[in-house]
């Protein structure tokens, strides 16, 4: 169920008024058939959710796209007009480089790059918030960056970082392919850290976008000798604080 | 200085002349005599970074069939750690007779190659890899001092930590975390907030000087109750490599026994109760078996309400 400044939304009436994509109409039915309360403070913040969401999953296609490789954080790869690669492979945004442009060389020259999952998930996130804040407001709220896993987190984004057991799980959502008995010489391979692109589809960097049974095949192929328990998709999710962001664009 | 006996005569002239004179030293000693130069570093006592920094020399100079087995494996198992075609071509493969001296091998590399950490990053992964086969394929638990140092270590000079700590935890072992807490006593600020956020706790709610104490003290109540998640750098920015069952410490048992249908019937009320609650059961349900088994049993007998009644009382409402 959906509720906005208390009254239950009406489903028609709001996707007449909003017209959203595929992908947001998707998402808006699995909120409105839910049995969890999903409260906002107003339409804008309802409608921001679903932008940032739809951002998420076409950042993620284009970073597919990009060309950046998969590497460990010992080998990890950035272009250093932007960036200054660190001691422990993560990336920290140079000082007289602007932030919005450093996040799109990402996608414009990939091939520059390469890093593993967990980072490609935090470079997801900072491209969708590019294409809704747009250069100004982006660079202004994000002035110093460190691409590092989940570590160093900007802290208007430090939610994504951490996960839960959700009542539903939505397309945009980050979510995690676990492990268990991964070969001792592939750590990278403990796990994958994944966007839910909707249909059954998630993206995660070294794998492309796959369905779940493609990952958890490719996670079982980097076991140990005589692995007992499969790979398999955790039941949690990481997300954003949706609201803190929309304050940011529509400040009260 | 130098303690000439903890030295083999290789490592003596890496440490005091650097490198350049290892390499030089050796590459003489192969152009003259193939052997010499392999008994130059087939010495029991070569630190295992003096064979690493020779590789390209022992392979450019054909040492390699001259070497003993153990820096023979060494380097077997270096080519198949970095993945390193040239070196496993050359090296040939682990044989059967190879498999059996593995985890004294790695051991090797691990006890005498720790000091070097930091020599570049084909040798730090080597170590990550050693530590990883010797705790996840051999359970070898006897290392985690030297990886415990490793990681403060490394975390100190802003060196990547990450695999290694997925590899100390995977012992699945509370010393684990009894080592980790050592370094609550740190005068190093930078070990006391990286111990912290492994053992989970908030670096700025402790008391610091009670933190060490109070923190065994947790250990104690909680040990046997203990459950590893696996929970990693790679999947979440707070991870928790280990929790408290508290089913079990409910029920002061393991609550992956088979359970009685009286434990059972336990267990549903004690779901039922909030969070805090389940926490106030269960340290007044450890509290009091290991007081007394009688007066245990007999509180459980109570319903849950009557339980929870007793258990507030008695620990005058602490969580």
């Amino acid at each position: 169920m959906i509720l906005v400044a208390n009254i239950t939304v009406d489903l028609a009436e709001f996707v007449g008024e909003y017209a959203p994509s595929r992908i947001e109409k998707n998402i808006l039915d699995i909120l409105s058939a839910s049995s969890h309360k999903y409260r906002y403070s107003s339409s804008k913040q309802l409608e921001f959710e679903l932008a940032l969401r739809k951002e998420i999953i076409n950042a993620a296609e284009s970073l597919n796209r990009s060309g950046m490789d998969f590497e460990v954080f010992r080998k990890s790869r950035c272009n250093s007009r932007y960036w200054e690669r660190t001691n422990q492979g993560g990336f920290v945004l140079k000082d007289d480089a602007a932030p919005s442009q450093a996040i799109q060389d990402i996608f414009t020259n990939g091939f520059k790059y390469a890093t593993e999952c967990a980072t490609a998930m935090i470079i997801v996130y900072y491209k969708a918030l590019l294409e809704l804040y747009g250069k100004d407001l982006f660079d202004e709220t994000f002035p110093k960056i460190h691409l590092m896993n989940w570590h160093h987190i900007d802290k208007n984004l430090t939610e994504v970082g951490l996960m839960q057991r959700e009542t539903d799980y939505l397309p945009g959502d980050r979510r995690y392919f676990d492990n268990p008995d991964v070969s001792p010489l592939s750590p990278e391979m403990q796990g994958e850290n994944v966007i839910d692109m909707g249909n059954g589809r998630f993206y995660g960097h070294g794998m492309g976008i796959q369905r779940a049974e493609a990952i958890i095949r490719e996670l079982n192929e980097n076991r140990k000798r005589n692995a007992k328990e499969s790979a398999y998709l955790l039941d949690s999710a990481g997300r954003p604080d949706f609201k803190k962001l929309a304050d940011i664009l529509y400040p009260r | 200085m130098l303690i000439r006996n903890a030295f083999c005569y290789a490592d003596r002239v890496r440490c005091k002349y650097g490198t350049k004179a290892l390499k030089s030293a050796f590459c003489s000693m192969a152009e003259q005599d193939k052997q010499s130069a392999a008994d130059f570093i087939n010495n029991k006592k070569l630190k295992f970074s003096s064979l690493f920094l020779l590789i390209p020399e022992i392979f450019k100079l054909s040492v390699y069939e001259y070497l003993n087995q153990r820096n023979k494996l060494a380097i077997k198992l270096c080519g198949k750690m970095l993945k390193n075609q040239d070196i496993i071509s050359k090296s040939g493969k682990i044989s059967l007779e190879d498999e059996e001296a593995i985890p004294q091998v790695l051991k090797w590399i691990l006890l005498t190659g720790a000091a070097d950490d930091g020599l570049c990053d084909d040798y730090d992964e080597i170590l990550d890899f050693t530590a990883s086969l010797l705790i996840n394929t051999y359970h070898d638990k006897t290392i985690l001092p030297i990886l415990a140092n490793l990681i403060f270590k490394r975390n100190r000079n802003g060196y990547y930590i990450h695999d290694l700590v997925w590899v100390f935890f995977h012992c699945y072992d509370s010393d684990a975390l009894k080592l980790i807490a050592r370094y609550l006593r740190s005068n190093e600020p930078s070990d006391i907030k990286l111990a912290c956020k492994l053992l989970g706790l908030n670096a700025e709610e402790f008391n610091v000087k009670k933190r060490y104490s109070e923190y065994l003290a947790y250990l104690k109540e909680n040990e046997p109750y203990l459950r590893f998640t696996g929970e990693s750098f790679l999947r979440t920015s707070r991870p928790r490599p280990y929790n408290v069952d508290w089913d079990a410490k409910y029920l002061c048992k393991n609550a992956d026994d088979n359970l009685a249908q009286t434990e059972i019937a336990l267990l549903d009320a004690f779901h039922s109760a909030e969070d805090n609650t389940k926490e106030i059961l269960c340290r007044y349900s450890q509290k009091l078996h290991r007081k007394s088994v009688d007066a245990w049993k007999q509180w459980l007998h109570n319903p849950i309400e009557e339980q929870i009644k007793i258990a507030a009382a008695k620990l005058g409402g602490r969580k």
